[in-house]
């Protein structure tokens, strides 16, 4: 987030104040996004073979669940999705090219459908990185995914309905966090001297205070788009009946990452003042590289393996570390202008407490859940 | 899906239409088009001999309670007399206001004097005004930097305010201009309570209520003759060029008023607290159609178990019907049990016992 605002604020842009180049921007960082997911598929090798590897030492499941209790509390209904998938195969038996072409057609709207999905956020966050600093978007962002995970996994049944009341306790207690966190962030911007206060009227002095407004609402809304996202990715592409390898995983991916920059081709014709601008920037290329090899290739990994490995709610705590690490990068990054009160580190500590509360009632390793299911 | 969740969905889009509706002018605020009818530099610095006709009359309003000005706002008062003596003055008192109203308004009477806030009325008067003579208002703490001429030029005017929309405090029309006559007959619709003043004047008849209408005005296409053309901030103030001053003013607010203007400072938390807010509601229904869905289902949840033992406490259900309850439910699990099994049982053998052992190089072929 640190490496993508900074390479939409930097001046370094032969017409920097041009209000194109900041849009061909969000287009252009959007398409080097989607373009990493290319690289997924490669990297799960890697992930395949250490995986393959151990199971070939472990005894397979048999039976069926050894505990009633797991099998009442599971709100979604697996046996009916092994009936389909067998009636599916019954029918590829019987009439095959025609069930063929039918599944690849389903096959391809489902990606659609999540390639669409994902390209909002991923828009909306770029265009507000442009408007705001990189710690409000970061701090938005995360905290609408979170809510929206949270909530769409509970109605959509992706996670047991046990100790509903005090999670929720949990979670508004690290909400609360989050919101003394941005609250104070605008005291220590004004005390380190980033913002000041118009006497005569009290007001802010700040021209980009609408833009900031904006940033914030376009960022948090367009980020309820992933809540359906992953509901549809952990039904369509992370079947808990299933043993679903990584490196399928990785293929929809980069399929979808392909879907994605077809979509923002388009944008392209129009892009060309700030094209000409970033090819003779070397240092841009630099910084975006790394910023995708190391920020967002690693992210996309890590929350794959994550929802493969655990319950869909546990990922819901990335959002929350995320918060936590983006604080603690921007005191790195600015150690001299970063002015901390009292009140930030308690909101810190409150939404630290409540992640780790929240990822202890949440972890359940993939290997109990699945002999719990067959 | 449960009838319980259908019913959830179908009332939060219910509440969330109605939000809509209500906020939709509020909402098209968030697109600031005011540029579009920016009045341009050719237009307030014509070149000699370019000069359009004047289509707005050559007066000058502004309003106060009475005709004892305060001394902070004299200063600014006399330049405009002094800058314009070819232009006809007119102090609206209080009392000339409702004069004015009682003569020539009379059906806007009730509202007129219904309003909470004296300032509410202040701003009222000078839609009316507007409407009726045509001319240029100017608020008492704005002070005249020079001539108006240039801004006489076009049908009507406003100057654009932060963030967003525009505001009441310098308008210009001529009589009988269309979205003067939309701000007047659209006083009544807006006279609602907010319980919070500063919102309250805002959204009735103050700079909220003037950018809203305006919006509404424009959304179904601009009458011929009837645009509203708009006075950008530097062209009103504190630029060399500037038609206007300004001195301390906002006598109307009050403390509400300061601590929303504070918010201002804290627009992230603000953002952050609305999603917060937002969330909170949704996850209490979301815990209440959990709770519906223990009582209608096993019965093991807290809140169910609690709710039973008060019925029982209180002497509506007596403890054999709970005990009963609780073996109903165990028996519903079991029935739900048996059905999984029974139709796992009614699969072919080749689909429910996959040959895991022959593909897996641990176990044994039994059948070799």
């Amino acid at each position: 987030t640190k490496c993508f605002s900074y390479l939409q604020t930097r001046e370094n842009y032969e017409d920097a104040k041009d209000e194109k180049v900041h849009q061909g921007l969000t287009v252009v960082l959007s398409f080097m996004y989607f373009a990493s997911w290319l690289l997924v598929p490669a990297v799960s090798r890697l992930f395949d073979a250490r995986e393959t590897s151990k199971k070939l030492d472990l005894p397979a499941p048999l039976g069926f669940a050894s505990s009633s209790s797991d099998l009442e509390l599971q709100t979604f209904d697996e046996e009916p999705e092994l009936a389909s998938d067998t009636a599916e195969l019954m029918r590829n038996n019987d009439n095959k090219p025609e069930a063929d072409s039918k599944i690849c057609f389903k096959y391809v709207a489902q990606l659609v459908t999540l390639s669409m999905l994902v390209l909002v956020p991923v828009l909306t966050y770029m265009m507000a990185l442009s408007m705001s600093p990189a710690f409000d978007i970061a701090l938005i962002q995360n905290t609408s995914i979170f809510e929206i995970t949270s909530l769409l996994y509970g109605v959509c049944g992706l996670t047991k309905r046990r100790n509903v009341v005090t999670k929720f306790l949990i979670m508004m207690v690290a909400l609360l966090g989050i919101l003394i966190v941005s609250y104070t962030k605008a005291t220590c911007d004004l005390l380190a001297g980033k913002l000041s206060i118009n006497e005569k009227t009290g007001e802010l002095n700040d021209p980009f205070l609408f833009d900031r407004l904006k940033s914030s609402l376009l960022c948090g809304l367009g980020a309820l788009t992933i809540g359906p996202f992953a509901v549809l990715w952990h039904r369509w592409f992370n079947k808990r009946s299933k043993q679903v390898t990584m490196r399928e995983q990785a293929g929809h991916l980069s399929i979808m990452g392909v879907i994605c920059m077809v979509l923002l081709l388009p944008f392209f014709p129009a892009l060309a003042g700030t094209i000409s601008s970033i090819c003779k920037d070397r240092s841009f290329w630099l910084v975006s590289v790394v910023t995708l090899i190391f920020g967002a290739l690693p992210h996309v990994v890590s929350l794959l393996q994550v929802t493969r490995k655990t319950t869909p709610e546990y990922s819901t705590t990335i959002n929350l570390g995320a918060i936590i690490f983006m604080g603690i990068t921007d005191w790195i990054c600015e150690p001299t202008q970063t002015t901390i009160v009292r009140w930030e580190v308690i909101g810190y500590i409150m939404l630290s407490v409540c992640c780790i509360m929240l990822s202890i009632t949440y972890y359940h390793k993939g290997q109990d859940r699945y002999t719990s299911l067959i | 899906m449960r009838k319980e969740l259908k019913y959830m969905i179908l009332g939060n889009l219910a509440i969330v239409s109605v939000i809509l509706y209500v906020t939709f002018d509020l909402l098209t605020l968030a697109i600031d088009d005011t540029f579009q009818d920016a009045l341009l530099e050719s237009d307030l610095n014509p070149v000699a001999g370019s000069e359009k006709p004047q289509l707005i009359p050559k007066i000058i309003h502004q309003t106060y309670k009475t005709t004892d000005i305060p001394e902070v706002w004299k200063e600014g008062q006399q330049k405009c007399i002094d800058l314009h003596p070819d232009y006809k003055y007119i102090l609206w008192t209080d009392e000339m206001a409702l004069q004015f109203i009682r003569e020539e308004y009379p059906d806007y009477l009730e509202t007129f004097q219904n309003y909470k806030y004296p300032i509410q009325r202040a701003d009222a008067i000078r839609y009316f005004i507007l409407s009726h003579f045509g001319g240029v208002y100017i608020d008492l703490d704005d002070g005249c930097e020079r001539r108006l001429d240039p801004l006489l030029t076009v049908p009507a005017f406003a100057r654009k305010t932060s963030p967003t929309g525009i505001s009441n405090d310098v308008l210009g029309s001529v009589p009988q201009h269309p979205f003067f006559l939309k701000l007047r007959d659209s006083l009544h619709r807006y006279d609602r309570n907010w319980l919070v003043p500063y919102i309250t004047i805002m959204a009735s008849t103050g700079p909220l209520f003037v950018s809203m209408v305006w919006k509404q005005y424009k959304r179904w296409g601009v009458p011929e003759n009837g645009v509203v053309r708009i006075l950008q901030p530097g062209d009103y103030k504190m630029h060399t060029y500037s038609f206007f001053s300004i001195s301390r003013g906002s006598s109307w607010h009050l403390d509400d008023a300061k601590f929303v203007k504070s918010l201002a400072n804290h627009i992230l938390a603000c953002v952050v607290a609305g999603f917060v807010f937002a969330f909170f509601v949704l996850y209490c229904e979301y815990c209440f159609y959990c709770w519906l869905c223990s009582k209608s289902g096993n019965n093991k949840g807290f809140v169910s178990r609690f709710y039973r033992r008060i019925l029982a406490a209180v002497g509506l259900q007596s403890r054999s019907d709970n005990a009963s309850v609780i073996v109903n439910a165990r028996s519903s699990n079991d029935d739900v049990r048996l059905r999984r099994l029974r139709k796992d049982s009614n699969l072919p053998h080749s689909f429910v016992l996959s040959d895991l052992e022959k593909n897996h190089p641990t176990f044994t072929d039994m059948s070799t």
